[in-house]
């Protein structure tokens, strides 16, 4: 009987530590540090007019996030790319059914300095040869990317390695996260990239299509090959998938469970209400209006599954959401 | 023993070179069990008590997307018993006169590379896993411990919770389940050397609707040494778990039955047949409580007769926070010999805390 009291006083004690937390109304989401600002953004807003809500943003990548996710440890899964048919087992088993909803595209933009004359396009490949890790000090010069190009010495920049962009970069191009030749110049900052492509007319960078646009007057934006012929990164090519490997639409998933929470529901509608202008502003790229629509009737359908795993390249989002 | 001890420790060594100079991703996790038992032999005889660790893991996760590959190594530091001096056939503590064998081991539990990239096998979601692995039979490796005793397969000895081999593990296709044909030792991952023939075991898995789990396994187990007669255990298994989510109160309930014949075991007036079942449930209370219920029924032989053990377990699992999760059990062991006399009872309290980093 003692030891049955020693136990359940140190239950009680442990238990007060913890039991605080569950007083105020809770949203987890964790997941994809790429749509992280864009999710981190909107929480604040949300919070503001919603002062009993707490929010909390966790950026464990796309697959730490869909781990938590298909556990039921959290309301909503940000996530750079859809759902993987493992992923989908893992939900099933756990009997957790989501809403997969579009919210924005994210578009890498290669530049070149204005004048830089000679790079006309860039494959995939050449894009690798150029970046992969095995090309520190070695790749130094343009001509050793392409015969054509002139001996010139190469100067790169790149964003810093926390950023979704380098993640999604290295990935797409080098085939795994984080695989980048070290001797570039990194930064947090996409204008310190800005003016240092501008100022060299032998140099490359990579950042989001928005900074992209807003200095249109002092870089050159490289078509990039991805297979189907050089394709030049706009917001109709974005949208619309054509410019591949550096387009993707990036997501959320909501636990239908959790859409049992009045405050989850309201914080997905909130979202999907401000995420077309906050995208915007965090330098992504928003859907188009009619999919947005689209988005917000699928939710309020509560139309679970995936449209977008094994998705076709070049099929857009409106014809996705609307299958 | 050496040239399999040989192997497992190059695989070992293998990963921390990698790990040292190659550009893999990788993550390392621990997670470590403290445990305080206390265990009453019938009435009143009081039985093992005490604070131990049971359980330490380390384990490292590696992973090299682009050459397709994806590995893991556990150790596994184990001491049941909290180191003391046990028998060394049945682990139990020895009086300090007695020679036995220190109540601790580290072993690789898990020491294995998933080849994630072949060509056609890639395509159909399969994978290639070689080395120190998870068996999959059962719920053996489902099991996820919401009570602190072991699944019935693995509490039983119907098979090891981990084997040396190679597997074909397979998704099926929009997330429908999973499917595994697996050629291992046989021996358990502690016991690498008792066998010369290899355990065959195939088992899959359905989910046809969100949160229903239907599994069959099939293992096949030749325990003959070379050059003697053929001693082939077989094994079956059906596994049905139900997951409801769409409640305010989410609940699990979980039924497997499992059927065993043992040559080993036969002999006169012995079927060498055990067979078995466990009843699970669940109910998640609130965010940060959970209650567990159990009900096992093993009968060792099934030509004899009140040599059923039974096995009531009700447990309350406190999740503290993300990396903290408290557990309180309490289990009888109604072994039937006797016609349930209350005298081979045993009373097991045991509280847990798991944490992880």
């Amino acid at each position: 009987m003692e030891k049955l009291k020693m136990l359940v006083l140190s239950v009680a004690m442990l238990l007060s530590f913890s039991v605080a937390n569950f007083a105020v109304k809770l949203i987890k989401i964790d997941g994809s540090s790429t749509v992280y600002p864009i999710t981190e953004a909107i929480a604040e807003e949300f919070q503001e007019v919603n002062k009993d809500i707490k929010v909390t943003v966790g950026i464990s990548g796309t697959g730490g996030g869909f781990k938590k996710f298909t556990t039921n440890q959290t309301d909503i899964s940000d996530a750079s790319r859809p759902i993987k048919t493992s992923e989908q087992k893992q939900a099933r088993l756990n009997g957790i059914d989501y809403i997969e909803l579009p919210i924005a595209y994210d578009g890498l933009t290669v530049v070149v300095n204005k004048n830089n004359k000679f790079i006309d396009k860039m494959t995939v490949a050449e894009l690798k040869k150029l970046w992969e890790p095995a090309a520190q000090n070695v790749v130094t010069k343009w001509s050793q990317v392409r015969d054509s190009w002139p001996a010139e010495k190469i100067k790169l920049y790149g964003p810093g390695t926390d950023s979704g962009t380098f993640e999604y970069f290295t990935e797409a191009i080098c085939g795994a996260v984080g695989k980048i030749r070290g001797d570039y110049t990194p930064s947090v900052n996409p204008n310190v990239q800005v003016q240092g492509v501008a100022g060299d007319k032998n140099a490359l960078g990579f950042f989001g299509l928005a900074y992209y646009v807003e200095n249109m007057d002092k870089l050159r934006a490289v078509p990039i090959d991805g297979g189907n012929g050089p394709v030049e990164p706009t917001y109709e090519t974005v949208q619309t998938g054509k410019y591949q490997p550096l387009s993707r639409p990036l997501f959320i998933y909501v636990n239908t469970r959790s859409l049992g929470k009045e405050e989850v529901q309201k914080f997905v509608e909130f979202y999907l209400d401000n995420v077309s202008k906050i995208a915007k502003e965090v330098g992504y790229i928003a859907l188009p209006e009619n999919a947005y629509e689209l988005v917000k009737k699928k939710f309020a359908e509560r139309k679970t599954g995936t449209t977008f795993k094994g998705a076709k390249v070049g099929v857009s989002v409106e014809e996705l959401l609307s299958k | 023993m050496k040239v399999k001890l040989f192997g497992i420790l190059t695989l070992v060594l293998a990963f921390f070179t990698i790990n040292l100079f190659a550009e893999v991703k990788t993550k390392f996790f621990g997670y470590q069990w403290l445990r305080y038992t206390d265990i009453v032999l019938g009435t009143d005889k009081q039985g093992d008590s005490g604070i131990s660790i049971p359980r330490t893991y380390l384990r490292w996760k590696m992973e090299d997307k682009d050459a397709g590959w994806v590995g893991e190594i556990t150790l596994d530091i184990a001491s049941e018993k909290g180191g003391q001096v046990v028998d060394a056939t049945t682990s139990t503590i020895t009086p300090t006169s007695v020679k036995g064998k220190v109540d601790f081991a580290i072993w690789p539990k898990y020491a294995y590379v998933d080849f994630t990239a072949i060509p056609i096998l890639k395509d159909i979601d399969m994978k290639l896993r070689v080395g120190q692995q998870k068996n999959y039979f059962g719920t053996v490796e489902l099991w996820e411990y919401p009570l602190i005793e072991k699944t019935i397969t693995d509490l039983r000895k119907v098979i090891a919770s981990a084997d040396l081999g190679i597997a074909l593990l397979g998704d099926l296709p929009e997330g429908y389940g999973q499917y595994e044909l697996a050629m291992h030792n046989g021996s358990g991952y502690k016991n690498l050397d008792s066998n010369v023939e290899k355990q065959y075991t195939g088992s899959l898995m359905l989910l046809p609707i969100s949160g229903l789990m239907l599994r069959g396994s099939y293992m096949i187990n030749n325990q003959a040494a070379h050059g003697t007669d053929s001693k082939i255990k077989r094994a079956s298994d059906f596994v049905a778990q139900y997951t409801i989510n769409f409640l305010p109160v989410p609940m699990q309930i979980l039924g497997e039955y499992v059927v065993v014949e043992n040559p080993l075991n036969a002999g006169v007036g012995k079927s060498g047949v055990s067979e078995g079942y466990m009843l699970f449930g669940s109910i998640d209370l609130l965010d940060w409580m959970q209650l567990a219920f159990r009900f096992d029924n093993w009968n060792a032989d099934t030509s004899k007769t009140n040599d059923e053990t039974n096995l009531y377990i009700a447990g309350v699992n406190f999740k503290i926070n993300e990396n903290n999760l408290l557990q309180i059990n309490y289990q009888l062991e109604q072994p039937q010999f006797g016609g349930y006399a209350e005298t081979s009872h045993i009373n097991t309290l045991m509280a847990q805390l798991k944490w992880s980093w």
